[in-house]
């Protein structure tokens, strides 16, 4: 973030360049009325011809320069925006899949759109505006202690005692701006909640409880934001006090030393006129602190995606040996897992199986024993805590990640569609798939004709998560890309569990034509499905308790037996 | 745009006066000081001329009086008028969600999620700085600048009318970019939905996207729409850049004008040095309003812009609260006490293309287990939510417990009824609160009895947190066949004379399945079970089997 501010420097810098040119348009000016005056009290004639082609200059230059300075301020904070948005958009893409189990699309989203809107506010208000008031009041000043050095003493006196208060202040700030966000975070967090479960919701009447619960945390960052009103209302007030306070004491000492004959009237008049240009500015950059710590809640919230580490790179294996045939494609030696690092509660307790090329094995057992962790584990979407994973001969540490998942196709009971036409979704198999394979890979998973009795046909948009269609053409539509992936090993997690018969039945035609060739491991807690498997795995308790083919286990009359019989 | 910004203001409501007084009195205090500031500048700048010091001091001690009480008056107002604003903002947060909530089916089938949350978090932030700085500073502003003229037409009339010459001026050149801004507001907050959509797509396709090659897609999706919200806003930075040079232009013009003018008018002893210091320092502040108005109009037409947004949201039409059929079908009421539930000549399609259901008729009695069955895409899960009255009939009518549809309010008719969905969704809160959304005030005992007869009760309390365990996002921390017994719990805690389970086993293993199908019959009693379904288990156990054909 840091460096996309810095890349982007070359703006900042045209912006402050224009910036003390405008300025410097603006003191000259001063000084023709410094001069006109002394001229005047003088008893001098005063031609205003004579000032008529400077001032028009002076016009055109700094109304040349304002222009400049606003627009590469401006431009300079949009760039900033959009490289960190685009990077960000880059890396959550990198990030594993933990990441997203542990923080909620709400709160991300709330970072990508508000937090870097407070941040482009950083860029675009607060950073050139402490820069431009730097500038006023350096350049300010230089011009004042041309006239008389005391007074600048006068003026900048309080100063230290303001700094410390300020800081104060902002530290509080800040930490009211932090706690503003996490109930932001969690407004979002419930409202996406809520319309995802619309369905639910509705039908349960929820709408009360859940409006309740959404005040709750709106009533939240209202009093966050009041509290912080509050606070900042006093450094505002304080800003005020050193902006006023020693500027009377500045106009009496200037009286004075008028008194004395140290300074003209005129040079007091310029000296009043200056003064009241870099009063403002003067009390801002000091409470400046108060914007930027609150900005800076931003950016670190922003930072901490940054910080998140991305998934490995280091992989360098990216493809097969020649010789598939004769090693196993996945071997796993005495895996074991857990989501929270805590050995309490494993998932996977060493788990320890082989699958040849072109096999087809089958893991049964009840649900939530573990098996569908196996899938993901088998992605590297986590990371097993011990144990040996090898992939078609190599430790799947050494693989590259990308090249790795590109051997699998997943079809699960879960299907996510993107929000967009069913030609596209299809196209997720493949990049840069011609139309024909779309179609091809669609009659293979019985869909095609489905799709074209639709009046848009392939362009039919499916609504979110593909509300727009039913559970099996979801399904299908699932099993057309990995048709098109056309991936070596192919995961089936339940894939027809929720079907009726007939869809069951062309999905089970779909599911024989993809497989054939394949290796394959089936999901299922429902044994009809896997009786064909070359071994099946039976998991309990995250351990393997029996493995056989279903003639061998029916005749062990183990937990398999037992299984089959209630079926 | 005048009709969008008064609605605005009225959502206020009762605190609309408090608001706007408070912005008086800060107005009020600010201006004060400055006033006073330019007397003091006067006083000095005369006494230096002339040498007559014996003033200065009281000067000097009443503008110190008016600087604190000004500034009393100001934060106490500033921290008001804030405290108004974000209780306004909330309201329009909650207004929001609630318009979210209540609109009809069809809309969160044809719009994406973002649509809202977009509305949410961007719209309404934008919005909320119409109530937080920039109608305040815009109506201080002008506040000021009234407040301005009077000393300044005391100094000198006819110098400052030249200078409100000028000042109109630049005041109508900017009411000019209100048009051009505004347009941009709405670009901005309509890509900003498009951009959020695309965010979307990466956040909850994360898993789809590591294992499938779409992911350059997917990011050159998002970057595009990033870049296209960048094109926009450079745009609208050039439309501002253009205002603020144009503004800077009129103050330099005026400040020159004005010391040109002043020079003269001072040479021909309309008025003294003095004066003419004092008139600069309120010029200076007057101006710097004046900039103000230049620099926070156009932007406030850009949250105007959100603001319209908002009301276009909030304007859509609502899911009814009852559905109003024709009158003719109100006589029809059922005889038959036994029936819990009839459907007579039910007609309904989605659109005018396909007919879903087209004249069906059935009659489900009190304790009866009933199989829905057809094939994928023939309307079962329609006719569940037409059950839940999730959309209106084309025809025909519904009866439940005797009474029409078209005579309960939706609310009446979903106390009624329970459902579990096909890939039921779970909240992201604790195992608890999710079984309880059945019957919110459930206690501990109810909700571990609900979870014991949906066989979840083991499963749960093997968890680290038990029935405390908070769900991920859509409850993915749990595998499908635990969501589904969650989901089952909670329909059964209900305890509504029907129930309709969608595919509501499929992700169990079979002996979960019987145990909860067992637990399903035993709850017919008084109630009926309706089961869309396909395993010849659940539906050989059926006391009637319904078939849907395509």
């Amino acid at each position: 973030m840091v460096k996309t501010g810095l890349r982007n420097g070359y703006i900042l810098l045209l912006f402050i360049i224009f910036s003390f040119i405008l300025n410097e348009t603006i003191i000259i000016g001063n000084d023709f009325i410094a001069e006109a005056t002394d001229q005047m009290l003088s008893g001098q004639q005063i031609y205003f011809s004579e000032f008529i082609i400077p001032l028009i200059c002076m016009i055109i230059l700094g109304t040349i320069a304002a222009y400049l300075k606003s627009i590469f301020g401006k431009q300079y904070s949009s760039t900033v925006q959009k490289d960190v948005r685009l990077s960000l958009g880059n890396h959550l893409l990198k990030l594993p899949f933990s990441y997203f189990d542990e923080k909620g699309t709400g709160s991300i989203m709330t970072r990508l759109i508000f937090d870097i809107e407070e941040m482009g506010r950083f860029f675009s208000e607060i950073l050139p505006n402490l820069l431009v008031n730097l500038i006023i009041v350096m350049t300010a000043t230089i011009y004042l202690i041309n006239i008389d050095v005391m007074l600048i003493i006068v003026l900048f006196i309080s100063y230290p005692i303001m700094l410390v208060v300020a800081d104060r202040l902002s530290k509080k700030l800040a930490e009211l701006a932090k706690k503003l966000r996490t109930h932001m975070d969690k407004r979002t967090e419930k409202a996406y909640d809520a319309i995802q479960g619309i369905v639910i919701g509705r039908s349960y009447n929820l709408y009360d409880i859940q409006r309740k619960k959404i005040e709750v945390d709106i009533n939240n960052m209202v009093t966050q934001a009041c509290k912080s009103t509050r606070i900042s209302s006093l450094g505002w007030v304080l800003k005020n006090i050193i902006t006023t306070i020693p500027v009377i004491f500045c106009y009496l000492f200037a009286l004075y030393e008028i008194t004395q004959g140290k300074i003209t009237v005129g040079e007091m008049l310029a000296f009043t006129v200056i003064l009241n240009r870099i009063l403002y500015p003067i009390g801002d950059i000091v409470f400046c602190a108060n914007d930027i710590r609150e900005v800076g809640v931003s950016l670190k919230r922003i930072q901490e995606i940054y910080n998140q580490k991305e998934e490995r790179k280091d992989g360098t294996i990216h493809n097969r040996s020649e010789n598939t045939k004769i090693i196993p494609a996945i071997e796993w030696k005495e895996i074991d897992f857990c989501y929270d690092n805590s050995k309490e509660h494993p998932i996977l307790n060493g788990i320890s199986f082989s699958i040849e090329p072109g096999e087809q094995i089958a893991f049964v057992g009840g649900s939530g024993e573990g098996k569908t962790t196996i899938f993901k584990l088998l992605c590297g979407f986590y990371e097993k805590n011990s144990g040996q994973y090898t992939l078609f001969g190599h430790p799947f540490e050494s693989w590259n990640l990308e090249a790795a998942r590109g051997f699998f196709s997943i079809v699960s009971q879960n299907v996510f569609l993107f929000p967009e036409t069913i030609k596209q979704n299809v196209a997720c198999g493949k990049e840069h798939a011609t139309e024909e394979e779309i179609v091809e890979a669609c009659k293979n998973a019985n869909i095609h004709d489905f799709i074209m009795s639709l009046p848009k046909g392939y362009e039919t948009l499916v609504g979110e998560r593909g509300v727009l269609l039913s559970g099996g053409q979801r399904q299908r539509i699932s099993i057309a890309r990995a048709f098109l992936k056309n991936a070596p090993i192919l995961l089936l997690d339940e894939p027809t569990a929720s079907l009726d018969i007939e869809t069951e039945e062309k999905i089970q035609e779909a599911i024989e034509k993809i497989t054939i060739g394949k290796t394959v491991l089936v999901i299922a807690h429902r044994l009809s499905t896997v009786r064909n498997a070359k071994r099946i795995y039976v998991v309990n308790g995250g351990r393997i308790v029996e493995i056989g083919t279903h003639k061998e286990l029916l005749e062990k009359q183990g937990i398999y037996a037992e299984m089959y019989a209630k079926g | 745009m005048l009709k969008t910004f008064f609605r605005f203001m009225k959502l206020m409501g009762d605190r609309l006066p408090i608001y706007l007084g408070a912005i008086l009195l800060s107005t009020i205090g600010d201006t004060g000081r400055r006033i006073a500031n330019s007397y003091l500048i006067k006083n000095i700048v005369t006494a230096a001329q002339t040498n007559q010091f014996d003033q200065i001091l009281f000067v000097v001690f009443i503008n110190f009086a008016v600087f604190v009480l000004g500034l009393f008056l100001w934060r106490f107002g500033i921290i008001r008028y804030n405290i108004e604003a974000w209780i306004g903002a909330g309201k329009i947060e909650k207004l929001i969600f609630s318009k979210a909530m209540r609109l009809p089916m069809s809309y969160y089938e044809k719009n994406h999620s973002s649509d809202f949350l977009s509305k949410l978090i961007f719209d309404a932030r934008k919005a909320l700085d119409i109530y937080t700085s920039r109608l305040r500073r815009l109506l201080s502003a002008i506040l000021s600048t009234v407040i301005y003229l009077i000393p300044m037409l005391y100094f000198s009339w006819d110098l400052t009318f030249c200078l409100i010459v000028i000042s109109l001026l630049a005041f109508w050149i900017n009411s000019l970019f209100a048009n051009p801004m505004k347009k941009f507001g709405r670009c901005l907050s309509a890509q900003n939905a498009k951009m959020l959509e695309k965010l979307t797509n990466i956040l909850s396709g994360i898993e789809l996207i590591k294992v499938f090659p779409v992911r350059s897609r997917i990011l050159k999706e998002y970057e595009d729409a990033g870049k296209e919200y960048f094109h926009i806003q450079k745009n609208g930075n050039r439309l501002s850049a253009g205002l603020e040079c144009l503004n800077c232009m009129f103050d330099l013009i005026g400040a020159l004008a004005f010391l040109g003018l002043g020079i003269w008018f001072v040479s021909l002893g309309r008025i003294n040095l003095g004066e003419l210091t004092a008139l600069y320092v309120l010029y200076g502040a007057f101006r710097n309003v004046f900039s103000e108005i230049g620099l926070y109009f156009p932007q406030l037409m850009e949250c105007i812009a959100n603001a319209e947004k908002i009301f276009e949201f909030l304007d859509l039409e609502e899911e009814p609260k009852q559905w109003n059929y024709k009158e003719s079908d109100n006589k029809i009421e059922d005889e038959n006490s036994e029936n819990i539930l009839s459907m007579k000549n039910v007609s309904f399609s989605y659109s005018n293309e396909r007919k879903i259901l087209e004249n069906f008729s059935m009659e489900i009695k009190k304790g009866s287990f009933v199989a829905i069955v057809g094939e994928s895409g023939c309307g079962k899960s329609t006719l569940a939510k037409l059950l839940l009255g999730f959309y209106p009939l084309r025809s025909g009518s519904i009866l439940i417990n005797g009474k029409e549809y078209s005579k309960l309010t939706l609310k009446e008719i979903r106390e009624q009824i329970s459902y579990v969905p096909q890939e039921p969704y779970l909240y992201e809160t604790t195992i608890a609160e999710n079984i309880s959304y059945g019957r919110y005030h459930a206690n501990r005992e109810e909700i571990i009895a609900a979870a014991k007869a949906a066989n979840a009760h083991d499963f749960i309390t093997k968890l680290p947190n038990g029935y405390d365990t908070i769900l991920g996002e859509r409850g993915n921390t749990l595998s499908g066949g635990e969501r589904q017994r969650i989901a089952i719990a909670r329909a059964i805690i209900r305890n509504t004379s029907i129930l309709i389970f969608d595919e509501a086993t499929s992700a169990l293993d079979n002996e979960s399945e019987s145990l909860i199908q067992d637990t399903i019959k035993n709850l017919k009693g008084e109630r009926a079970i309706l089961m869309i379904a396909h395993r010849p288990s659940s539906i050989l156990s059926a006391d009637m089997v319904v078939r849907l054909e395509l």
